[in-house]
């Protein structure tokens, strides 16, 4: 069964349309990923699919497991597996990192109907989480990002990500601005998805990250649609050439 | 704030006062000493009246409410039973704790459970014994209408004196209790605490309402450190939606002794808690720190006034305010560094977190510096739950509801944290997280 299936999906943002028709298919364990030039609509579309406000749906539709995503709360997007790692991490000072993560966790049990853990039993869980992605138990027991370096705050994203084990996987801009350490757990957290079949929609302007995860397909979004689809031969082909040629093929349309 | 007129003092509001005065004071058997500090309270009450918002200390608080209440003054104390007040009581801070409580301002012995110490007596006890009490001292009837009419009226409360280097290991808890009747009822408690050098105490004040009825509580604790002394001190304000709760604290500090508070003023439809320190030594330290909750149309006003009176004086101050509904939230803090105040270090700060569209705060962190060799500062802010942090405790499947509940969790939590001793954090945390939830209960987000 289809994970996501995106159809000619338009939005706008203070009345500026800035998706104009995207179509995107994502099955179970797939991995895939979208890249294009800033102002392209890869953020926007990962912003919407999250739920975040701000965001008008003018057209289109969405459906995750065959379900209308749009309808859903961010919280309940979530519940049903979709998970966004942030580009810009948000800093909440006095909640302890571990206590918001087990908050989280025991929502999306409750939701599917499982018994919440305990504090012993997800220390236990989280500690094995952190240590599988190379990171520090210290994490773990400070405030949710507060005072942590732009890696740290990436990072903490890939262990909730661990944590909450979603079906679908968004990671917007992950990738920007990090350490090849911090890729590698970035990648790492990524392929442990990969394994058990869920799948992951990396939203990048770079090729960087992918020398780390090899994506299944790789989408050139321009102008707010996909305007080409490849394997992974067309990350490194977008490498060598950059976003220029979208300019050209556009003018001699 | 409204900007409603006060009504023209109403000469019948005070009589009632003066009248009842008049009657307990012909009564006597106290020493000349106490009838005169109570006569001379009376006075300053009868010339002053009850505070106008055209006072500066009472702008943003209104009483007209109390002064036209005709309380029951004459009543006599209701008994509780101890069934009664485990209903209504928090649960104890330690299993050794000497729970020290009073009934409508009456020390009730059956509920307590003190051993019985030499540093503790009922204030009625050490006054019915003839005892040269220290009263008035750090609370001057003048100025301060209604520790004036506490001042006047009260009978009962806790006169607690440590000998020096005595050290009192478990916290000394003053639970008050008010029962509201069929008729308004006004009860006064009233508390000298009395550390001598190098002793050291920890003492929670709890003040509950038993019922619905109108009821007013009046409070003055005088705290006096002599050198070295420390107190630990943390004041848990409870009381029921119609009951209104003034109180007025000050605490004089010798050379080295060290006063620490910590307020939570979570109950009663309009509190206000002040608390003035006067550092008289070198050396000597304060911190007072304090948290509002206010939801409903709930007022509550904190006053802080620290006098840094002699160099190499530390004094810290942290108030919060959570604020929802229709309710009102006052800081007024204020630090005076005098002239020989030297290498001073004082800190103030004052946060708010609005929670709701008509809740509003008036706040007003002061400084006045006459020393030129010091270290101040002072900073106040008013501001909501960040937008940004909501969602993204939600786009973890936290609800929105759980999501705003865990960020004013954290904001309140701040000023707990500051509580050194254990168990007393874990008791004030219980209060203060059943207060936080059922506020967010009534925003039925």
């Amino acid at each position: 069964m289809t994970l996501l299936k995106i159809e000619n999906l338009q939005v706008s943002v203070e009345d500026k349309p800035i998706l104009q028709g995207l179509d995107l298919t994502v099955n179970p364990g797939e991995v895939h990923a979208l890249m294009g030039p800033n102002g392209s609509g890869k953020s926007t579309l990962a912003h919407t699919l999250s739920g975040r406000d701000g965001y008008e749906v003018t057209g289109g539709r969405v459906l995750f497991e065959g379900r209308d995503l749009l309808e859903l709360s961010p919280e309940e997007r979530a519940r049903e597996g979709v998970f966004l790692a942030f580009q810009y991490p948000v800093e909440i000072p006095g909640v302890n990192n571990s206590y918001f993560l087990r908050a989280s966790l025991n929502a999306l049990r409750k939701h599917r109907g499982e018994e919440e853990l305990d504090a012993m039993e997800f220390l236990t869980l989280v500690k094995e989480k952190a240590r599988s992605l190379g990171m520090e138990e210290s994490f773990l027991s400070r405030s949710v990002n507060e005072g942590f370096s732009g890696g740290e705050k990436k990072r903490n994203e890939i262990l909730q990500m661990a944590v909450l084990d979603p079906k679908l996987a968004i990671l917007d801009e992950t990738d920007s601005g990090l350490d090849i350490d911090a890729l590698r757990t970035v990648a790492e957290g990524v392929n442990q998805l990969k394994n058990e079949a869920h799948s992951v929609l990396v939203v990048t302007h770079y090729q960087r990250l992918l020398d780390y995860l090899v994506p299944d397909f790789v989408h050139v979004i321009s102008e707010g649609r996909i305007v080409r689809s490849g394997d992974k031969e067309l990350a490194l082909e977008l490498e060598e050439k950059g976003y220029g040629w979208l300019e050209e093929a556009k003018a001699g349309a | 704030m409204s900007a409603i007129q006060s009504p023209p003092e109403n000469p019948g509001q005070l009589e009632r006062w003066v009248d009842a005065f008049e009657e307990r004071d012909a009564v006597g058997g106290e020493r000349e000493s106490l009838r005169e500090l109570r006569r001379r309270a009376m006075r300053a009450f009868q010339d002053e009246g009850f505070p106008t918002t055209s006072l500066e200390l009472w702008r943003y608080t209104n009483v007209q409410s109390i002064a036209r209440t005709d309380y029951g003054l004459t009543a006599a104390p209701s008994s509780l039973s101890q069934e009664a007040l485990d209903a209504i009581s928090p649960p104890t801070i330690a299993a050794d704790a000497h729970r020290l409580v009073f009934v409508d301002g009456h020390f009730a012995p059956e509920l307590s459970s003190h051993s019985r110490t030499a540093w503790f007596s009922p204030l009625s006890a050490a006054i019915a014994a003839g005892e040269e009490l220290d009263l008035g001292r750090c609370v001057d009837p003048e100025g301060h209408p209604f520790a004036a009419l506490n001042t006047a009226f009260f009978v009962d409360g806790a006169w607690i004196h440590l000998a020096a280097d005595e050290k009192v290991a478990a916290p000394i808890h003053l639970i008050h209790v008010t029962t509201a009747g069929a008729k308004p009822r006004a009860v006064h408690a009233r508390h000298l605490i009395q550390l001598a050098a190098g002793a050291r105490a920890t003492l929670v004040e709890t003040y509950l309402g038993q019922g619905s009825g109108e009821t007013l509580s009046t409070a003055v604790i005088e705290v006096q450190l002599e050198r070295e002394a420390e107190l630990q001190h943390v004041k848990l304000q409870l009381e029921e939606e119609n009951a209104a709760h003034i109180a007025q604290g000050a605490a004089r500090l010798a050379q080295g002794a060290r006063f620490d508070s910590h307020l939570f003023s979570l109950g009663a439809r309009l509190a206000r808690n002040a608390f003035d320190v006067v550092l008289l030594g070198e050396q000597a330290s304060c911190r007072l720190a304090g948290l509002y909750v206010c939801d409903g149309s709930r007022h509550a006003d904190c006053q802080t006034y620290v006098d840094h009176a002699v160099p190499h004086g530390t004094s810290e101050q942290h108030y919060r305010g959570v604020l929802d509904g229709q309710s009102h939230g006052v800081f007024n803090g204020r630090v005076l560094v005098r002239e020989d105040a030297q290498k001073t270090d004082a800190q103030q700060q004052n946060a708010n977190l609005l929670l709701s569209r008509d809740a509003s705060v008036d706040t007003k962190p002061q400084l006045e510096i006459y020393a030129d060799d010091v270290k101040c500062s002072h900073g106040a802010t008013i501001g909501q739950l960040d937008p940004q942090a909501i969602f993204y405790l939600r786009s973890r499947g936290i609800g929105e509801h759980a999501a705003r509940g865990m960020l004013t969790r954290a904001f309140a939590d701040e000023i707990l944290d500051e509580i050194e001793l254990e168990p007393l954090r874990r008791f004030a945390s219980e209060r203060l997280h059943s207060k936080l939830s059922d506020a967010a209960a009534s925003q039925g987000v």
